[in-house]
């Protein structure tokens, strides 16, 4: 009996220790880790990426709108306005996940409207595609095909030469190239239904 | 045996990698690409050194009953500590290793040393043995990282090394490419220490 | 004095098999195919099947070398895994594929295991499906038959998969008039060939029949037709695979009930793969996956032995 409490007691002991160093390490690093996901999701770098001429995103000024949208489209993750370096708004960044399945799993981006109605920048945040292959939807003369198409239409995936409003797949990732275009059509409606 | 030694083992007689064969889950798993080897490696030498100083100063402390769920504990603290840094100040390298960093808690490589070495031996020692075994791990996987990139993307640490017309052999940078090139570096290893045996 | 009594040990009785005879009853098995393809993908089929035979002979020469082994290219074993790789790329394909793959089929897929008799899966298979893995788009580029254009084409069976684009009628199937690898087309000269095989005692009917069989049955009742079943069957690999490299000796089971096991195990996986997954075709990894499965077959299927002492 003694025995066990001596060990238990030991046990206890070493626990206690390292969960109050862990609670120590969470504190001085818990701040620093939010501000490393801000950057990567809506640092300048993205904020020009997605909407060219933006060094930042901000809330939207109408807040309930992003939790009126959330109910309606369970894919929509969050909106928000890209601002220059004057404050002015330069357009709409709308962030959401595929409703196609990509080839391993839902494909999350920031699609940039501009306050026109043109799609004019796109940025890929979460995929689990194929390394060099689906993962190559990341590439800017992939993106590049969605860049100046209206945002009235629905894109469509074409195999061989596109029309108007479709861009090409993939080679041998069609998957893929279907997937990210479903993210982007769902970005235009929510757009069309919310924002013109 | 003196510190030189210690050092030398880890690296070369008992690389965890190519000799001991131990942690080949997060080997095969993470080292597509010569960065993402060299980060776990790093990362999982970090967790070693801290874990393997821990248990050596505790050793007379735990008793032998229940040494496993206190190396355990202990590990798996040094680990979660390990995440939330690179969480915080290596955001790219955490986001590309996922899932594999909490895993490095059950790498056979870091309870095989508390277990084996750190809790019989002095702290100065058990660091020793923790940098030469984590830098034979982090080389190792740094090696087959770089292998896999080459071939399999025509780049080692994102530098573009083969270009133009070198169509990259995707197989590489997959599970399948994994197990080859590591089956034929652990050839290559057993093949050169035979030939020095000799 | 003709009656003298000679003594030797066994054995006494002795036919005239040999490896090399063994492999060439395949190779001339294969040579209908052959001359199809080379009429339907003309100078590429010959250039790629060159490629893939002579990097074959030379990487096993070379690597029996550096092994200090016997060198056994007398026996023609490269040649026909040379010959069965060229089967399985598409025209289309660059010159260094046929050699990268034949290089990687009889280096790693035979020779590192311990050369002929020791390879647990199908050499030509394995470099394949490293082939394919490699360079997936390369590797699914089809052109139709007799046309110089390389213009991108689907598979019948792709396009059964994904569009509903028209599917080519079942006298080209027949014939070999599709686009497809190129010693797969050619259903009705593949067949012919494994008749020739099982005449010849090469391979027993048990692994084609049981394959095709298997096949046969799943995709008549998930097509819901004859029809549906003969695309099945005489579209992708099928034939090229059942008779020819699902046979391998070293990588399939040697018992017969084990050889049905095996057919009937391959047939599942291949329509599973083609009905359930997000490739169109799947014989070349159901047959890799049989292999690595044979020797539990065999476990399993050996027969009784009488007469040994009871523990």
């Amino acid at each position: 009996m003694r025995e066990i409490v001596k060990l238990g007691g030991i046990l206890f002991l070493i626990a206690a220790i390292s969960a109050g160093v862990l609670a120590f390490s969470n504190d001085v690093t818990k701040d620093k880790i939010i501000e490393a996901e801000e950057a990567a999701s809506s640092g300048p770098e993205v904020a020009n990426a997605v909407i060219p001429g933006s060094i930042g995103f901000e809330k939207i000024d109408d807040e309930s709108l992003v939790d009126k949208i959330k109910e309606k489209n369970e894919k929509f993750i969050d909106l928000k306005v890209g601002k220059d370096e004057n404050g002015d708004t330069t357009g709409y960044a709308i962030r959401t996940s595929s409703p196609i399945k990509g080839y391993a799993g839902d494909i999350e981006i920031y699609l940039g409207v501009s306050l026109d109605g043109e799609i004019v920048g796109m940025k890929v945040l979460s995929l689990s595609e194929t390394a060099g292959l689906g993962s190559n939807v990341q590439n800017a003369d992939f993106q590049e095909q969605y860049f100046g198409k209206s945002a009235d239409m629905q894109i469509g995936v074409s195999k061989g030469t596109p029309e108007e409003n479709e861009i090409v797949a993939l080679s041998g990732a069609t998957y893929s190239s279907r997937s990210i275009t479903s993210a982007v059509n769902n970005a235009l409606d929510i757009y069309n239904e919310y924002l013109k | 045996m003196n510190g030189f030694k210690y050092l030398k083992n880890g690296l070369i007689n008992e690389n965890p990698t190519f000799v001991q064969l131990l942690g080949m889950c997060p080997t095969l798993a993470v080292t597509t690409s010569a960065e993402n080897g060299m980060g776990m490696g790093l990362a999982t030498t970090a967790v070693l050194i801290g874990s393997n100083i821990a248990i050596s100063l505790l050793r007379k402390v735990i008793p032998d009953k229940i040494r496993i769920p206190a190396f355990v504990v202990v590990i798996a603290t040094f680990v979660t500590i390990i995440d939330m840094f690179m969480h915080a100040y290596a955001l790219d390298l955490y986001k590309s290793l996922g899932l594999f960093i909490p895993l490095i808690v059950v790498n056979c490589l870091i309870l095989g040393r508390a277990e084996a070495f750190a809790s019989k031996n002095s702290v100065g020692a058990s660091i020793l043995d923790a940098i030469g075994m984590g830098l034979g791990f982090t080389i190792a996987l740094t090696i087959l990282g770089s292998v896999r990139e080459l071939i399999g993307a025509g780049s080692i640490f994102g530098y573009t090394i083969i270009g133009g017309a070198y169509k990259p052999a995707l197989i590489m940078i997959l599970p399948p490419g994994a197990f080859i090139a590591l089956g034929l570096l652990i050839g290559l290893v057993n093949y050169i220490s035979r030939k020095k045996a000799a | 004095m003709e009656n003298r009594l000679i003594a030797s040990s066994s054995p006494h009785i002795r036919s005239d098999e040999t490896v090399s005879r063994i492999m060439l009853d395949v190779i001339i098995a294969l040579i209908p195919a052959f001359i199809a393809s080379v009429y339907y993908f003309g100078l590429a089929s010959v250039k790629i099947t060159i490629l893939s035979v002579l990097t074959a002979v030379i990487a096993e020469v070379a690597c029996q070398k550096a092994m200090k082994r016997p060198v056994t290219i007398r026996d023609l074993s490269a040649v026909v895994t040379g010959i069965l790789l060229a089967f399985n790329l598409p025209p289309s394909v660059p010159w260094w594929i046929p050699i990268v793959g034949s290089a990687f089929a009889i280096i790693i897929g035979k020779q590192v295991f311990g050369g002929i008799g020791h390879n647990f899966i199908n050499p030509a298979l394995a470099g394949r499906a490293m082939l394919a893995t490699s360079w997936p788009v390369i590797m699914t580029n089809w052109v139709n038959p007799a046309g110089v254009d390389a213009v991108s084409t689907a598979t019948p069976l792709a396009i059964m998969k994904e569009t509903t684009a028209s599917l080519p009628p079942l006298s080209d199937l027949f014939l070999g008039r599709i686009p497809g690898c190129l010693g797969e087309t050619s259903a009705i000269l593949l067949i012919i060939g494994g008749i020739y095989l099982v005449y010849r005692g090469v391979i027993t009917w048990r692994i084609p029949v049981a394959y095709i069989g298997t096949v046969a049955v799943i995709s008549l009742i998930t097509e819901g037709s004859i029809t549906g079943m003969t695309y099945h069957l005489f579209a992708g690999g099928l034939m090229l695979g059942a008779i020819y490299m699902a046979t391998d000796y070293s990588s399939s089971p040697v018992t017969p009930k084990g050889k049905i096991i095996y057919g009937i195990g391959a047939g599942l996986v291949t329509m599973l793969i083609r009905k359930a997954s997000t490739l169109p075709e799947g014989v070349s990894y159901s047959i890799l996956l049989m292999n690595v499965a044979a020797p539990l077959i065999d476990k399993y299927t050996s027969p009784k032995v009488f007469g040994g002492v009871k523990k």
